[in-house]
């Protein structure tokens, strides 16, 4: 299959550098401005359209938002391209329905990766849809069983796609997501049977939050690179830009949500996405939402997840001694923390260090392809 | 998948292009500063600071950028004036060291 990308930008020296680049790999036609931008997706169907911001007559948002609401049930991807790198303009950006965004001058292999993962989400979301329409003909039941472990497969790798979207951004080496993974599992084991034989957790739930949690961070795409990478403390207007995260990634899901069955896992990895940095006694971020009006797996998932950052390196500090990350999280229970969550999890100590200490970082690559690789070969094979 | 090293040449005669433009770049900054067009003045300079970037000439990309902004935040004529003639002399001057450099090559 040929994919195909749009290049979009007023400059004909500056499209000319992104079409010779993209076209090593894929058809690339040119546009020189928002309408003929449209035109062209109209006629050609392109699947990515790199998209410039500002152009005289129809500049890039505008386009953005006509090409996303009006022109097609599966618009293209678009991935708008600008110098300006303030959070306002992001926001924006992301308001006016664009997908992603790079800030020139563009690295070409940035360039060449972005667009390679974007073309993966995009072919498994296609699948999915296809499939979940199979699934509506009953009198074709066989076809729909098949469909079904398809839509499993296709949402693991686009949901594996996506979350390495956004780790390609970040400079990990430390096997974070499958971590992570392992803990929340381990907590709701131990949430279980701290309830006493009446399980309020059901399985259907528990597989949710296992596949939403490489997601949790995917709206980190949105914040640009300057502000991820910063190894001090951020200012209060960088943090602002970071603390979107959360509602840049709970859109995102929500996007990727109307492409699959009605029953998907999407739906838990938004409200993670969105609430995890949310906090019992109502401080946390984006809505200051309290106690248990914020879902059960946001508040889950920040529990593992502030005490995974805490037990890491980070660039301006070194890794906080187990010891010292439970005192922490047990300092912050009922503040922070909901506190039966935060109980389970302390009173599963051992455990969790075990699986702090079972992940060295060369297993990054064991711990993550274990869950994803074989059940796409599934996809490959149909 | 062509090499890196094909990558590289086809890179360098992109610079090599882009360069070979660059009278025409300052030809219509000259127009639009001499007919006092601000419109057109800004969108050039936004287009330079973009396309300069991505081509490695990030002081020209610098000095297109103030220009924009100069003339977005509406300073006064002979401001504007100065900022456009000093992008135009740093383009024409990086123009003539790339291609006494590529001379110097072949």
């Amino acid at each position: 299959m040929n994919t195909r990308i749009l290049v979009v930008d007023d400059d004909p020296g500056t499209r000319r550098f992104l079409s010779s680049v993209l076209s090593r790999k894929y058809l690339v036609q040119e546009a020189s401005g928002g309408a003929e931008a449209l035109q062209t997706v109209a006629t050609w169907h392109p699947d990515v359209v790199a998209l410039d911001v500002s152009m005289p007559e129809m500049d890039g948002l505008e386009a953005c938002r006509v090409l996303k609401s009006t022109l097609a049930r599966v618009p293209p991807v678009v991935i708008v391209v600008s110098t300006k790198a303030s959070g306002d303009d992001l926001y924006r950006a992301f308001e006016s329905g664009a997908d992603d965004y790079l800030i020139k001058p563009i690295e070409s292999h940035d360039l060449l990766s972005r667009i390679h993962l974007h073309v993966q989400v995009r072919t498994a979301l296609a699948n999915m849809a296809n499939v979940a329409a199979l699934d509506l003909a009953s009198e074709l039941p066989a076809i729909g069983r098949t469909g079904t472990r398809h839509i499993a497969a296709s949402e693991d790798v686009a949901a594996f796609a996506l979350a390495k979207l956004a780790e390609t951004r970040e400079n990990e080496t430390e096997p974070h997501l499958a971590r992570l993974r392992d803990y929340a599992f381990q907590l709701m084991q131990s949430l279980q049977e701290e309830a006493s034989g009446q399980r309020p957790l059901n399985d259907k739930f528990i597989a949710n939050l296992i596949r939403s949690i490489p997601l949790h961070d995917i709206g980190k795409v949105g914040v640009p690179s300057n502000i991820l990478r910063k190894p001090g403390r951020l200012t209060t207007r960088e943090f602002d830009i970071m603390k979107r995260h959360t509602e840049v990634g709970a859109h995102v899901l929500d996007w990727s949500a109307r492409y699959t069955a009605t029953e998907s896992f999407l739906a838990v990895a938004s409200d993670v996405a969105r609430w995890h940095h949310e906090r019992w006694n109502g401080a946390g971020y984006p809505d200051g939402l309290r106690g248990e009006s914020i879902p059960l797996a946001a508040r889950i998932v920040a529990v593992v997840d502030v005490f995974e950052a805490l037990t890491s390196p980070r660039p301006d500090r070194l890794a906080w001694s187990l010891a010292d990350a439970r005192a922490y999280i047990e300092a912050n229970t009922g503040t922070h923390f909901d506190p039966t969550v935060a109980r389970a999890f302390l009173n599963s100590f051992d455990a969790m260090a075990q699986i702090h200490r079972h992940y060295l970082p060369a297993r990054a690559d064991i711990a993550l392809s274990e869950s994803v690789v074989p059940r796409f070969a599934v996809v490959a094979a149909t | 998948m062509p090499s890196i090293a094909a990558f590289a040449d086809e890179l360098q005669a992109l610079v090599d292009l882009y360069i070979a433009e660059m009278p025409e770049r300052i030809e219509e900054l000259r127009r639009a500063l001499s007919s006092s067009d601000r419109v057109q003045l800004r969108r050039l300079a936004h287009r330079l600071k973009g396309s300069a970037g991505q081509y490695g000439f990030p002081d020209i990309s610098a000095q297109a950028a103030a220009l924009e902004r100069l003339v977005c935040e509406n300073a006064d004529s002979s401001t504007i004036h100065d900022s456009a003639l000093q992008l135009i002399a740093q383009c024409d001057e990086r123009a003539q060291l790339c291609i006494a450099a590529r001379e110097d090559k072949a």
